[in-house]
Formats: structure tokens, sequence, C-alpha cells
């Protein structure tokens, strides 16, 4: 599985309501629509190819009884779309999946060759293009299991039936990937589109960095320092009210001494760290595979197009085998310094810097191309392999009229 | 926007691939059902199987898109066409076969072609030479019509309405998530904004500092009256804080209106005197009053002050302090003077925290310095300076 952690940092609630909003909302509506004209295509396909071989069937009426289980469940999917849940509960699945059984089971017996006839299963088949209904609103295992399970019985039922002549196994066959690919590619669609979702919402959220001063608090700092100031605040008032005894106790007492080391440590150390140390631990994705050496807070001086580039290029650089699903996030070290021979503190204190990238596991030609183009923003660079390791240094010359603070 | 078409044609790139590999499988699967095909075709097929399957899986590398989908247009139709030879009606599977290649093996091009103008050219013009190659080959041979070509317009709809709204979802999903953006970026400003305002009012924790510190070693040397009477002070003040306010008694105003904005040291020295008497240290006053200094310079003057009489207070051993306040064009100085034991200089570790981090470190943050004279038996002297 390469979904991305859902593990992100603690936001404040607004930002948490949104995404969880817009994560929601993403791509599902839409989606539907995508896989309703799809799934009708193919039944539409399935009863004319019954409509054809009508004739044929050696028990018509469990047949027809099985289209119109099928149909039933496909209209009250079309009715009940708009008033269910975002996800579709549990017993409602179930019962869907207990008449689509009940379907196959009438359409296998329906078309019980008998005598030589030749009778496609059709409503059988039909059940796999009506889950794809399910798949935006079920879990992938669930949909995934459901289309092997019926995958297995029409294959097995298709086998038995080319016995006497193999020729008939041809379209058996089809009809097995007929009922079987289409929920399974709804689910790798669906889950590729929940990676992306979830990969530009880390990178917008990185981006915030961009416009924020060069050393900043950081949002999980600022809501710290509110906790401090409310704890400090509670006890003080204790002991204003007579609520506390005086002297204190010794747990309140060591509170006490607690809140302020930590108060004193929020004030004084708050705006040590950088934008780039907050983008990349507030990230869930950068978090876990970035090391940033940055000691003397070089990354403050970047302007605001070379923060972007360099984030992106990262971004892009690590996220690649995530959003190709190929695997885990690559692991990449960042490291921020004064060029060598350059005083630690010369008369312009943010004239140049080197920005050296490596990561490993890039394929030699695999560097996305907007990586490169981001990279160029951030200043003039070299490139260059040793086995599977992409070094990629920076130099550049960063905007000493950019925000200083 | 590339980066959008980029991801978009990823996803449906991805998409093809999987539709058309599983249908080219199992179209092998029927051609290889015995009696499909002669030998010699049956061969050349998974010849070109082969090319079809290679062309399929090239398709998500998303390089030389095009060539590879005409790659799979001729191979599909090769494919089709092949099945002319043998020049007898074909049988159930390899009906099924050319069935599936002409529903989703060549079909799945759709899905990647719905991007751009050219390839939609191409999607028609495939369409139509697939349709037209099927009923050639199954006309010709005198095979059963009428499924594999419902089958195959099938297929092309379906993925192509599949690609027309992939490729519709994925650049407005993400163009919504962009919009968000701007989103985390107000709350990081506010974040931001809500946490320099904390620490701006530096003033304020410094005497809640003093206060929560006085309360975790019991108060010694202050009576319970006091500290609760400077408690409550302080609760208020951090409520005031927590509402929205910034309180401090040093400024007037809205001071996030007026950042630069300047306050005057003498009713400042006033209230850090009560505390201090408060807490038993009598400070006497010497010198100008009416010092002007930006705000943040006499935050850091303050507290810079605040902490050497709180350490006075502690390890003096004396109860009163002098402080002398001069200034000139450029700095403001703040001598700090008592009678109490002192100490060796030499014996202080220069890197205590209490003296370099509390005193100095913000001293120089807005440019000023710190020195330290003392000796043990003869008092100790600070003397601050501030830029003005």
């Amino acid at each position: 599985m390469t979904r991305v952690d859902e593990r992100m940092v603690p936001r404040s609630s607004i930002g948490r309501v949104a995404a969880g909003d817009e994560r929601d909302a993403l791509g599902r509506a839409r989606l539907d629509v995508g896989f309703n004209v799809a799934t009708v295509a193919l039944i539409a396909f399935l009863l004319i190819l019954f409509g054809l071989n009508v004739s044929e069937y050696p028990m018509l009426g469990l047949s027809v009884a099985a289209w119109v289980l099928v149909a039933v469940t496909l209209v009250a999917a079309l009715v009940l779309r708009f008033r269910l849940p975002d996800e579709l509960p549990l017993w409602l699945f179930l019962g869907a999946l207990a008449v689509w059984a009940a379907a196959v089971a009438l359409d296998i017996a329906g078309s019980w060759p008998v005598g030589g006839a030749t009778a496609p299963l059709t409503a059988a088949a039909a059940v796999g293009p009506a889950l794809l209904l399910c798949v935006p609103v079920r879990p992938a295992r669930d949909i995934v299991i459901a289309a092997g399970v019926l995958g297995g019985v029409l294959l097995a039922v298709v086998i038995a039936r080319a016995i006497p002549d193999p020729q008939l196994l041809g379209p058996g066959l089809v009809t097995v990937a007929i009922a079987v690919a289409p929920p399974v590619v709804g689910v790798q669609i669906v889950r590729s589109l929940r990676t992306l979702v979830q990969l530009e919402l880390d990178l917008v959220q990185v981006q915030s960095t961009v416009v924020s001063p060069g050393y900043a608090i950081g949002m999980l700092a600022s809501e710290e320092l509110a906790r401090l100031d409310l704890a400090a605040e509670r006890l003080l008032d204790g002991v204003a009210t007579g609520r506390t005894a005086l002297p204190l106790d010794q747990d309140t007492a060591d509170a006490a001494a607690s809140i302020a080391t930590e108060l004193r440590l929020h004030l004084i150390q708050g705006r040590k760290e950088t934008w780039l140390y907050h983008a990349v631990t507030e990230s869930a994705l950068l978090g876990p595979s970035v090391t940033l050496t940055d000691p003397d807070g070089l990354a403050a001086g970047l302007s605001r197009d070379q923060r972007d580039g360099l984030l992106t290029a990262v971004w892009l650089l690590i996220s690649d085998p995530v959003r190709t699903g190929a695997g885990q996030p690559r692991t990449l070290t960042l490291d921020l310094a004064r060029p060598v021979g350059t005083y630690p503190r010369t008369s312009n204190p943010g004239a140049t810097m080197t920005i050296a990238i490596s990561t490993s596991g890039v394929p030699r030609n695999g560097v996305d191309p907007a990586a490169w183009q981001a990279i160029r923003k951030v200043g003039r660079y070299v490139e260059s392999f040793s086995g599977s390791t992409l070094h990629i240094e920076i130099t550049t010359v960063s905007d000493t009229s950019a925000e200083l603070m | 926007m590339s980066r959008i078409q980029k991801e978009r044609d990823r996803l449906l790139a991805a998409t093809a691939r999987t539709v058309g590999l599983t249908a080219t499988v199992t179209a092998l699967l029927c051609l290889s059902v015995p009696g499909s095909l002669p030998l010699p075709l049956y061969l050349a097929s998974v010849v070109l199987i082969v090319c079809l399957g290679v062309a399929q899986y090239q398709l998500a590398a998303l390089l030389r898109l095009t060539l590879w989908m005409w790659v799979i247009v001729v191979c599909g139709l090769a494919l089709i066409l092949l099945h002319l030879l043998p020049g007898t009606a074909l049988g159930p599977s390899a009906i099924s076969a050319v069935g599936v290649i002409g529903a989703a093996s060549v079909a799945c091009i759709c899905v990647v072609a719905v991007t751009s103008r050219a390839r939609l050219v191409l999607l028609v013009a495939s369409a139509a030479l697939t349709v037209a190659a099927l009923g050639v080959t199954l006309g010709m041979t005198g095979s059963r019509m009428i499924e594999p070509l419902v089958f195959t317009m099938t297929g092309w709809i379906a993925l192509t309405a599949t690609g027309v709204w992939l490729s519709r979802t994925v650049p407005r999903t993400l163009k919504r998530i962009s919009t968000m953006s701007r989103a985390y970026r107000v709350e990081r400003q506010a974040s931001e904004t809500e946490a320099r305002r904390r620490q701006s009012a530096r003033l304020l924790h410094d005497t809640v500092l003093a206060t929560l510190t006085l309360l975790a070693h019991s108060g010694v040397g202050v009576s319970h009256g006091a500290l609760r009477e400077q408690a409550a002070e302080d609760a208020a003040l951090l409520r005031q804080l927590r509402l929205g306010f910034t309180p401090d008694p040093a400024r007037s105003g809205d001071y996030k209106l007026k950042p630069v904005e300047e306050s005057t040291l003498g009713n400042t020295l006033e209230s850090v005197k009560q505390r201090f008497r408060r807490m038993g240290l009598e400070v006497n006053w010497h010198g100008a009053g009416q010092v002007l200094l930006p705000s943040d310079v006499l935050d850091a003057f303050l507290l810079a002050l605040g902490e050497c009489l709180e350490n006075v207070r502690r390890h003096s051993g004396v109860k009163e302090a002098h402080v002398t306040i001069t200034d000139d064009e450029a700095n403001v100085r703040a001598m700090v003077t008592d009678a109490g034991k002192g100490f060796d200089v030499a014996t202080i570790d220069s890197g205590r925290l209490g003296f370099t981090e509390s005193i100095v470190a913000r001293l120089r943050d807005v440019g000023g310095n710190a020195r330290l004279f003392s000796s043990p038996g003869s008092g100790t002297t600070v003397v601050l300076e501030v830029p003005k």
C-alpha cells in the first residue's frame, strides 16, 4: 500500500475541518458520475447479449428473475445515492451483496446448459459493473473481496461448462473479465486519486510557509504558548482566589516550576527555527523523510521564489515513487551552509549559501523535469550521481532585502 | 498548471495500462484455447500480443505517449485482421478474443486520448478502424458479428466516458486544493500573529514568570497576601491576553497598528518598583525618568532590569538596590547597584543560563549590551545599555 500516512501534524480546528471536508468531497461526486456511465454502458451490453440469446436459455424465468434483481439494486442505488452518507452503511452493502449473490445464483441456474444449449452468463456478470457503483463509498478491501469472490464463482462455473467443448472457454473468460475488471480498476482509480489528494494537501500546507517570516514560531509552538499561558493563568487564578492554599503543595509547586521553565524556553527559543524547519516538521510527507541541517538558519535569507523552488523540488524528489504508486517516499538530506572560505560574519550576512541535496534511489533519468525547473529558481546548480545517490549542489545568492525577522 | 496536467496524465495512463493489460491477457487466454487458431497463426498472434502488452505497459511512463498509442492501435488491428487468414468461420473463443481486443485492448487508448485534440483525432480514427477491421474480419469469415461489434462499441463508450470524467476530475480537484493554500496561509499568519502577540507581551510574561518561580519556591521571603495580590494581577493580565487584548501597563493604544510606537520609561519603572517592593526589595530610582524608547527595546530593557533586580533580591543579601538611569544622544544606560555580598566574576561560568540568556541575549537582540562588575564583599554593579 502506498497510501500516505494520515497522521498529519495537528492543526488548528479550522484547518482540520476544512481539510476533512475537502477530502471527503473531493472527486467523489464526480467520480460517481463517471463510474455511472461506465456501469450503465457495460450493463446495457450484457442486457443486449441476454436479449440476443434469449431463445437459448434453458430456464429463461430464472435468468429474467436475476436481471430483475440486478435492475432493482441499480434503481435503488441511483435513487438512494444522494440520500446516503458518504460511506455506504455496512448493512446496506451486505444487503446489496446478498441480492447480487441471489442474482448470480439464479442466472447460473437459469443458463445451465441442458442439451447442448450455450446461453451466456449475463445477469451474473452484470453484478461486477454494479459493484463499481460501490467503489467510491466502500473501503477498497470490501470491493476487492467481493469482486474476487464473484470472479472465483464465475470462473468455476465457466470452466465446468467448458469441459464438453473447450471452445466455450473463451466467451466464458471474457464474461469473467467483464465482471471482475471494472470494480478492480475502479478501486485502483479511487486509490490513486486519494493518494494524489493527500499529497496535494500536504504540498499546499508546506507551501504556506513560503510567505511566512524567515524565522517563524510555527503553528505548533504558537498553540503550545497559548496552552502554557492558559495553564499559568489557571494556576495564578487559583492562588489569587485562595482556592489553592499557600504555601503550595509539592505537586502544584512542581507544576508551577515546569510551566515557568517551559514558558521561558518558549519565549526565548521561539524564533530560532526557520520557515524551512517548520515546513519540514509540519508535513506528513517531508517530516519523516527529510533530514535538514541548517545550523546558521541560512534558509531564513531565501526569497519567496527561492523558497517556493526549494520546497517544490524537495517535494517532487521525495514524492515521486508515491505518486507513481511505486512505493514509499525517498529519504533526502538537505544541508545549508556558507560556501567554503567565507567568514561566518561577512559584511553581508545573507550573501551566498550552498544548499546540498542528496537523495538515494533516484533513477538516473527519473527526476521529474519540474524539479529541475524548481531548483533553477533557487540558484545555479550542479548535479552528480554516485551509485544510486543523486547529489545536487545549489549555489544561491540570496536576496538580502528579503525579510529577515 | 503543467504539474496538474502531469498528475492528470499519470492517472489516466495508469488506468489505461491496467485496462489494456487486463484485456490483452484475457485475449491471450482466449486465443490459447485449443482450436482457436492454427499453430503458425497462433505464434504470430502471440508476438503481436506481446508487442501490444509492451506498448500498453509503456503508457504509464508518459514518454512518447502518442507513439505507443499508435503501436497499440496497429498491433490490435493486426491481431484482429490476422483472423481473416484461416478463411473459415471463427469459433467462439476466437470471436471472444477479437471482441475483447477491439473493446478494451485497443480501446484503452481512449482513456489517455481525451486530453488533446490531436489525440482525439487518433481516438476517432482508431475507433472507426477497429470497428471496420472487426466488421471485415467477421463478415468475410462468415462469423457471428453482432456481439463482438456491440461489445466493442460498449468498450469504447465506457472507456471514453471514464477518460473524460477522470481528465476533468483531477484538475478540478487539484485546483480546489490549491485554493485552500490561501486558507492555510491565513491560518499560518494568524497563528504567527497570535504567537508574536503573546511573545511580545514580554513584560507581562516577565512578571508571570517571576511570580510562578516564586510560587514554585513556596514564596520564600514574600508574604502570602502579597503573593496572592501579585497572582491576581498576573492572572488578570493573562486573561486579558487570552481574550485578545495586549495588556501591558507600559503601553497605551493598540500596538499592533503602531509597531514602532514609543513609550516612556518613567511609569513603567514604577510598576517594576511596585513588583519588587511586594517581594521585599526596595528599588531606588535615580536619574532620567522621561526617556522614550521603541517598544521592543523597552521590553528588552525592562526585562533585563527585572532579571538584575531579581538576582539582587535572591543573592545579594540586602533589601535595597539602586538603579541609575542615564541617557545620551544614542543610548540609554541603567546601572543596577547593590551593597550586598558580591561575588568573584571570574568564578561565574560565562555560559550560565541566568545571565547570558535572560539578560545579555535579550539586550543583544535589540542592539544593546550588559556588563557585570563585582567582587566578594563589595556589592555588584550591572550596567545595561540599549540604543534609543
